[in-house]
């Protein structure tokens, strides 16, 4: 996996069951559907907590990271 | 009433996460490392142990081995994150849960088993839970005690459910070789081999005395092993702590002092800043070093104060340090804080000291609010982002609950 970590647009739905689940993420021009969410874990970065995601959409993995204080999500690695 | 005694233990616990993760990785054999620059194994997939990949071999002799081995650079996170979200499924069955390691836990249900179905549908009940939130396998093992419920954990493995009752305890042991018993490891298996002891029927037979004779003091504990007597104490995580301790394999093996200096002041300043988290000061300093031939040493000194100060630690552990002479490069290096005492907020009466506190809860608190190493002693600027791995200690809450 390549180290990326770049700011992404996520377009991810909070819910009830799943609490919060990215499905679609626009990474330079290109958009990428999120077929399907492989595994999540949370860390933390200072009094932030990261929501991580590894995620494919069926072709490539990503993983995508979700600030819960500044609110902004990072592509931070691929193995494309 | 017998206790009875889940064990349910993560099968390839790291290369199964990271199967899941990646599906290209799924049915494939993969060994995790702790880095690109590491090269021993600390954890292989089924595909790969059923190709002779153990935990621990070079990756080098693996490749050898088998070359067709994807190797992973571990995310300790992923692993630390599991662990505590497995501590919350195991909370719903019992409240006496002990988490052994990473990747084991035993739970006492003795109490609560009727409220479930009973032992079996709980064991079932676990690895479905797991297998649905997680997407790996668990084995777990059920018995009135830890041996024969790790035993039975082992037994099963992988994916597997096994009860081992009072009753079935004498025939499962019979025959069973004496180092798939916990706690026989490779060399007492072989000293009781060399006797002509191989299963865990023999061992139980043999007398108190012989054993003895030849093991001192566990000579006894040998023989209750063998009759699959063990301990069914599920330890909860305690409040009272002995000590606190950092330890690092290296990126990569290292001779130089400056870089010994550097990684030492950082794990001093990781040991300083959990005893000032919790209020524990300490007043023992121990370092361990592991040379290149895994070869492992500790050496520890009394210093004649409590304390959590990152500099009086860091300086007693080289200090330590500066009196051997390295034999080899080391890839291994732990600094510890013992004889712990809370800490009294007594203020000091010297201004210097009190500048110093305030300088320390300054850097204490930016971390606290952007991360750990936002701010910090420039000497290991250049390896602050390193991450070991996951010390054996590491536990999902408490004192041992550390980033990693």
């Amino acid at each position: 996996m390549e180290p990326i970590n770049e700011k992404i647009s996520v377009l991810a739905l909070f819910g009830d069951k799943e609490k919060l689940r990215p499905y679609r993420f626009k990474w330079g021009n290109r958009i990428f559907n999120i077929k399907d969410v492989t595994y999540s874990w949370v860390d933390t970065l200072g009094s932030a907590k990261i929501y991580h995601f590894a995620v494919t959409d069926g072709a490539t993995v990503f993983e995508l990271g979700f600030n819960s204080l500044s609110m902004v999500w990072r592509l931070e690695r691929t193995d494309a | 009433m017998p206790k009875t005694i889940i064990l349910v233990d993560m099968d390839a616990f790291f290369a199964s996460v990271e199967q899941q993760c990646n599906p290209s990785l799924r049915g494939r054999p993969i060994g995790v490392i702790g880095s690109d620059k590491r090269t021993v194994i600390t954890a292989a997939s089924y595909e790969a142990k059923a190709l002779g990949i153990k935990t621990g071999m070079n990756k080098f002799e693996a490749k050898r081995l088998c070359p067709e081995i994807i190797l992973v650079i571990g995310n300790n996170r992923k692993y630390t994150h599991t662990c505590s979200e497995l501590a919350k499924i195991y909370a719903r069955y019992t409240p006496d849960v002990e988490v052994y390691s990473i990747d084991e836990a035993f739970l006492d249900i003795t109490d609560t088993q009727h409220l479930f179905g009973g032992a079996m549908e709980i064991g079932a009940q676990l690895k479905k839970e797991i297998k649905k939130t997680f997407g790996i396998n668990a084995s777990v093992g059920i018995s009135h005690n830890k041996l024969l419920a790790k035993l039975a954990s082992d037994i099963s493995k992988p994916d597997g459910l096994r009860y081992i009752s009072m009753e079935d305890a004498p025939s499962v042991l019979e025959d069973m070789p004496t180092d798939k018993l916990w706690g026989i490891g490779r060399g007492i298996g072989n000293r009781l081999k060399l006797m002509g002891i191989t299963t865990c029927g023999q061992l139980g037979r043999m007398s108190e005395t012989f054993l003895r004779s030849h093991f001192g003091i566990i000579g006894e504990r040998l023989k209750e092993m063998g009759q699959g007597i063990g301990s069914f104490s599920v330890l909860k995580e305690t409040a009272i702590a002995k000590s606190i301790g950092h330890s690092m394999t290296l990126p990569k093996d290292i001779i130089n002092m400056r870089d010994i200096e550097a990684h030492i002041l950082k794990l001093s300043e990781m040991v300083a800043r959990r005893g000032r988290l919790y209020n524990l000061l300490g007043e023992v300093v121990s370092v361990v070093i592991r040379y290149k031939s895994f070869k492992t040493f500790t050496r520890q000194k009394k210093i004649n104060t409590h304390t959590y100060d990152t500099h009086i630690i860091y300086d007693t552990a080289i200090g330590i340090i500066k009196v051997i002479r390295l034999a080899e490069p080391v890839r291994l290096l732990g600094v510890t804080l013992s004889g712990l005492r809370e800490d009294s907020g007594q203020m000091s009466i010297f201004n210097e000291c009190n500048k110093k506190d305030a300088l320390i809860k300054s850097m204490d608190s930016i971390n606290d609010k952007y991360g750990e190493f936002t701010v910090s002693w420039a000497s290991y600027l250049d390896i602050r982002r390193h991450l070991g791995v996951i010390s054996p200690a590491w536990r999902p809450s408490g004192l041992r609950r550390t980033d990693v």
